[in-house]
């Protein structure tokens, strides 16, 4: 698990110091490094000589502390990368910001175990778990979704393709195409198909994942991620990092899972604060907020609000 | 050495046009300042105890819901107890002021005290009878010369009825051709806070409640 994560002259990431937990949500107004902070953890995001701190600063410094040791990365935009140190690996990051048009293409056939950044290969990555796992997940997915009882991949008229398919709850001769069905679910099906992702990631980035979602099902996923996150379903304990503006999805989060991103007054770069959840004052704060993080973020006495 | 004011009120009449572009506990700008504030600012430098520059205003709260709090906010003891409970960052305020209008109603001042005695924040809650704008039109002399226009009543101001101060002055700003925040705060910074007091009895209680608990919550202001 990582730990924290420090990055040096990334964009409007300044030096940023970040705490991570299992599941971390990462909370802020447009603009206040939400984007940078997820690409940056991501070892292999490509960087620019514009990525570089206000276009002057000369290197990108990253170090990612886990459970095991420490990694230190070193870029120099356009130059070559140095090899990190041996017996270092940096944690393997998939950077997700599911689209539901994407997800709803036609996959030339081929095995996919691995998500794609906007979902573009979910029926491949369907066609690919294990039968138990594709009846478990039609399983999920249809109790989160009730308009259906099952999932498939059904070939398409396109010689060497395939779709997704969903089940009419009323009449099981009746499939869906993905054009026919919501973003919501389209969306769902990606969420819940990373569990089964081989092999897993270490983390998994995602970017306003309460898109197309109705509160209901986002109080759902957010379960889903936080047990993905502590190893409750899936092959390993895949560590999870949200980004959103959603006071909604803020209801579903502990405390000490947030992280509010601004921005610092001095500078314009970006700050972390997060919430400390086992103070009695904030205890005292929060229960006159009725324990409610949509409410005590929307009041803007937290800070990651717009202005700040 | 200075002292962190936020005030509440029913509107953009008494807090001015700026309210909610900044984030909570920013401060605000002089030109971000409206009527109440200006109120504020000259009551707690009045006597020299608390220098005028001293005096600091920041974006307030917002209710759990997002938006600029308001008239009824003000009155919705789970809103007001929320909006008077800061943590650490932004920092809380010295002194939270809250200005709302009884409207009639009689304890309301009660109420809201009561409703919020066990808020930490030193707070003032000033209820105005019936409104806001019978301060502002207490003083004749001032406010005429802030319409460029004559201006009279024959009654005081707290025996006015409901929203009777309130149009008395939009009409006799509207008549005039002047813009109503302009006029509002030009009135808050001429006039004689004395002869406000003298014919607002909620005023000077007002005035009085400020200072002490500024000073309460400032203690070397009074060294």
């Amino acid at each position: 698990m990582i730990k924290s994560f420090v990055v040096q002259n990334f964009r409007c990431l300044r030096e940023l110091d970040l705490e991570l937990s299992p599941l971390t949500v990462l909370v802020g107004p447009n603009g206040s490094g939400k984007s940078a902070v997820l690409a940056a953890l991501n070892e292999k995001t490509s960087v620019l000589p514009e990525d570089l701190w206000r276009h002057t600063a000369k290197k990108i410094v990253r170090t990612w502390t886990t459970d095991t040791g420490k990694v230190l990365d070193e870029t120099v935009p356009g130059a070559a990368r140095r090899p990190l140190e041996l017996g270092h690996t940096p944690p393997v990051v998939q950077g997700l910001r599911l689209d539901p048009n994407h997800m709803r293409s036609r996959n030339q056939v081929q095995r996919a175990m691995q998500l794609g950044a906007v979902g573009e290969n979910l029926a491949n990555v369907v066609a690919s778990v294990t039968r138990k796992e594709k009846v478990e997940l039609a399983e999920q997915l249809c109790s989160l979704v009730p308009l259906f009882t099952d999932v498939d991949v059904t070939p398409t008229e396109q010689l060497g393709t395939h779709e997704l398919r969903f089940q009419d709850r009323w009449n099981s001769d009746l499939w869906y195409a993905p054009r026919e069905v919501s973003d919501g679910t389209m969306l769902l099906t990606g969420f819940l198909v990373l569990q089964y992702q081989q092999p897993p990631p270490d983390l998994i980035t995602i970017e306003e994942p309460e898109r197309a979602l109705h509160p209901y099902l986002l109080e759902q996923l957010v379960q889903m991620l936080r047990r993905l996150s502590r190893g409750e379903i899936g092959k390993r304990a895949v560590q999870v990092v949200l980004a959103t503006h959603s006071p909604d999805l803020l209801e579903y989060v502990l405390p000490e899972e947030v992280r509010f991103l601004g921005r610092d007054e001095e500078d314009g770069s970006t700050t972390v604060k997060a919430v400390p959840a086992n103070d009695p004052d904030w205890q005292r704060y929060f229960q006159e907020y009725e324990k409610s993080l949509r409410q005590a973020w929307l009041s803007g006495g937290l800070g990651g609000v717009p202005g700040a | 050495m200075s002292l962190r004011v936020v005030v509440y009120a029913e509107g953009p009449g008494e807090t001015g046009g700026s309210a909610g572009r900044k984030a909570p506990g920013q401060e605000l700008l002089d030109d971000e300042l409206g009527a109440a504030h200006v109120l504020v600012r000259r009551c707690l430098s009045r006597g020299d105890l608390i220098p005028a520059a001293a005096v600091r205003f920041h974006e307030p709260l917002r209710t759990p819901a997002g938006h600029v709090a308001r008239g009824s906010d003000l009155y919705n003891m789970r809103t007001l107890r929320k909006l008077l409970t800061w943590f650490r960052a932004p920092p809380p305020p010295d002194v939270a002021v809250v200005l709302v209008d009884a409207d009639g109603e009689r304890s309301r001042k009660s109420t809201l005290e009561d409703g919020t005695r066990t808020v930490s924040q030193a707070k003032v809650i000033g209820v105005a009878i019936q409104e806001f704008e019978a301060w502002l039109i207490a003083d004749h002399v001032r406010v005429t010369e802030a319409l460029g226009a004559p201006f009279a009543t024959t009654r005081d101001p707290e025996t006015m009825n409901r929203r009777e101060a309130k149009e008395l002055l939009a009409q006799a700003i509207a008549s005039a051709g002047k813009g109503p925040h302009n006029v509002r705060r030009t009135i808050a910074e001429l006039c004689d806070l004395d002869v406000v007091a003298g014919r607002c009895s909620a005023f000077a209680d007002f005035r009085a409640e400020l200072l002490q608990t500024a000073l309460a919550a400032q203690t070397h202001f009074r060294q």
